[in-house]
């Protein structure tokens, strides 16, 4: 009687306490993140910061509904593609996640979003490379393609600094990085421009000197630049230095609005033109709420990364919000896809998804003026 | 530009030389591969880093306290590693793979010491001054990498062939046991050689540091790699050897990523490697002032 008795009240207590960790109406989704090695220092900070304002935020205003919070596990991978996959597999597996985030850049959610779609969890990648949605319906991409932000800029570049003549410089190890040069060369070239020359770097070198070096004795109106914040800074002060003159326009993809880029570029950075997902001066209450909460936290004004991942996290609660209560992943999957015209703080502030599911925001153009970004009219 | 590729190139060698002399010292004296002197020479910039950013030393301050810091980093290696091993009477390939968990031990700390982020000094730190000289535009961090190194190569040869000292390092590497019957301490002599090999890579490590604008936990394995076909080409031991193939690597590493391709500067240096290994096994410049040699 007494061992029973003991035995009830253990099952009583393990359900009570399943009941409590679990949360009965608590959805639980998973971001990984670069928070350590290489990539760190521009992005897995930033993006952790992003999606903890965004929980709060989705659970302040009961997003989800009545009684429903977001829980996120936000875990480590190191910029490291081996990790990245193998806590796809862990999100998926383990954790029960109902849908996951992050990963961040082309480079390490490429291998992850063939994971996703093999265990058919949705996956929201912090990236552009179209091959990720490819991969199969439950890989989403967050940030718009190459073309329509390098179209943007060839566009400024050629029609209002009148250029004619550019130097590419590129990360070559990066197949968007790729993509986004080889873009940015077709558009300049069809409004008239020429390619002079173009290198590959890699985010593992330091010494730029004989580029540098390469590009300042070149007969050129831009130099384009398309590589990781922390390299493309290191990069801009050695081709200053190299003797590059102070007539060439700089140009470059939206990487380089991290302030990581402006600190390490310091007054190398004057001038220089990009097309961004994301200032934070835009108006909109989305945006209001975030950066002032960003403000609050870090004293400093979020950068592009928090913001993309403040973006998705507000996504993934739209989507399960759509797919109603108790929703499993292929409703969540099937709501993402319909998302349209969801407040963010990117760009005009207008999110969509359109048939083939790539993302949609309107851009902006920045240029940095006395060391702080501005939006070009 | 051929000539203003060319400084660049003779300057970046310059400093794989001084890096590659500590590597080559050690090795030509006591027949010691140190795969951990790249990490030594990280932590050299590391030290530099911190005297400048913690302590708030000017960087001249910060770069001596990093090559004596580097030093000391050096000596430890000797003191808590080889040392130990060779009272064991350890093989040689014993002592490549202690150096090895050496290495991974020193990164590691490093990457603890700095959040595994990649570092800068602050901007500005050297000053930016560019002089125009027979048409080249040369900068003053140019002239004072070129300078240190000079000084710093001349010191090296006056200690090992001007003093006393110098004299039974020279001695313990051609026979250890001979030079003790005569007096000679090797004990003293190892740890003076892997304090100098340590000054050597410190200093490399805080000029590179600055000059490439990045200071991380992996900055030293790049190096090694580099250093190990200066030593190769320049005849293992060979002080004037490691000089002159440091320049002439950092001057085909250049001009391949000028000219060619930035992705094939490491495949030609190690075609170039492959091409001396067969014709002249000894080395490029083996046979240079072989009055230079410390063994």
């Amino acid at each position: 009687m007494k061992r029973s008795a003991i035995l009830a009240l253990g099952v009583a207590s393990l359900l009570w306490a399943a009941a409590g960790s679990a949360g009965a109406d608590e959805v639980v989704i998973a971001a990984q993140y670069p928070l350590s090695g290489p990539m760190a220092s521009y992005s897995g900070p930033f993006l952790r910061e992003g999606t903890e304002i965004a929980i709060q935020r989705i659970n302040e205003t009961q997003m989800l509904g009545k009684g429903r919070t977001l829980k996120v596990i936000i875990e480590d991978n190191a910029g490291d593609r081996n990790q990245a996959i193998s806590l796809m597999n862990r999100f998926a597996t383990s954790d029960n996640a109902l849908a996951v985030l992050g990963v961040y850049g082309s480079y390490l959610s490429l291998p992850a979003a063939p994971v996703a779609n093999e265990l058919k969890i949705p996956f929201l990648a912090i990236a552009a490379s179209p091959a990720i949605v490819q991969a199969g319906p439950w890989s989403f991409i967050l940030i718009e393609q190459p073309n329509d932000s390098m179209k943007l800029l060839a566009q400024y570049a050629a029609e209002r600094l009148h250029v004619k003549t550019a130097a590419l410089v590129f990360d070559r190890a990066n197949d968007a990085s790729v993509r986004l040069k080889d873009s940015f060369a077709k558009y300049l070239k069809e409004r008239g421009g020429s390619v002079v020359s173009e290198d590959g770097i890699s985010a593992q070198d330091t010494n730029f000197a004989p580029i540098a070096t390469k590009i300042a004795s070149e007969k050129i109106d831009a130099l384009f630049l398309e590589s990781v914040p922390s390299v493309a800074g290191n990069f801009l002060v050695q081709v200053r230095q190299a003797g590059l003159s102070p007539d060439v326009k700089l140009l470059a993809s939206g990487q380089v609005s991290s302030p990581v880029f402006r600190s390490i570029a310091g007054a190398a950075a004057e001038g220089i033109l990009y097309p961004a997902d994301y200032v934070a001066d835009m108006s909109g209450e989305e945006n209001k709420y975030f950066a002032d909460e960003y403000r609050k936290r870090s004293h400093k004004d979020p950068d592009q990364n928090a913001a993309w991942a403040y973006t998705g996290m507000l996504l993934l609660a739209h989507a399960i919000h759509d797919a109603g209560p108790g929703a499993d992943r292929a409703k969540v999957r099937d709501a993402m896809a319909k998302l349209t015209n969801v407040e963010v703080p990117l760009g005009a502030g207008k999110f969509s998804y359109d048939k083939d599911r790539m993302p949609n925001f309107d851009l902006i153009m920045l240029q940095v003026v006395k060391g702080v970004p501005q939006i070009v009219k | 530009m051929l000539a203003q590729q060319l400084l660049n190139g003779v300057v970046v060698g310059a400093v794989y030389a001084l890096f590659s002399l500590g590597l080559t010292l050690v090795f030509g004296m006591h027949r010691i591969l140190n795969l951990a002197h790249g990490a030594v020479f990280m932590w050299g910039a590391l030290i530099g880093y911190f005297a400048v950013t913690l302590a708030g030393l000017p960087l001249w301050a910060a770069f001596i306290v990093a090559v004596f810091g580097a030093g000391l980093v050096s000596v430890a290696l000797e003191l808590c590693v080889f040392r130990p091993l060779r009272r064991h009477q350890g093989d040689e390939f014993g002592t490549i793979v202690a150096s090895i968990g050496a290495n991974l031990i020193l990164m590691q700390l490093a990457q603890q010491a700095t959040n595994a982020q990649t570092l800068r000094f602050p901007f500005g730190i050297f000053p930016i001054l560019f002089y125009d000289i027979a048409g080249l535009r040369v900068s003053l961090q140019q002239l004072v990498i070129l300078g240190a190194v000079a000084v710093i190569v001349v010191a090296l040869l006056a200690f090992l062939f001007k003093t006393s000292l110098g004299s039974e390092a020279r001695a313990v590497a051609v026979d250890e046991r001979t030079s003790m019957l005569l007096g000679v301490n090797p004990g003293k002599v190892y740890l003076t050689s892997f304090l100098i090999a340590g000054m050597l890579a410190g200093a490399a490590g805080v000029i590179l540091g600055v000059a490439f604008n990045s200071v991380s936990y992996v900055m030293g394995d790049a190096v090694m790699l580099q250093a190990f076909v200066v030593i190769v080409l320049g005849g293992l031991g060979s002080v004037t050897g490691a000089v002159l193939a440091g320049i002439l690597i950092g001057m085909i590493q250049t001009l391949t990523t000028a000219y060619i391709s930035t992705e094939l500067s490491d495949a030609v240096v190690f075609g170039l490697l492959f091409v001396v290994l067969l014709i002249r096994p000894d080395g490029f410049f083996a046979g240079l002032h072989t009055e230079y040699r410390v063994a």
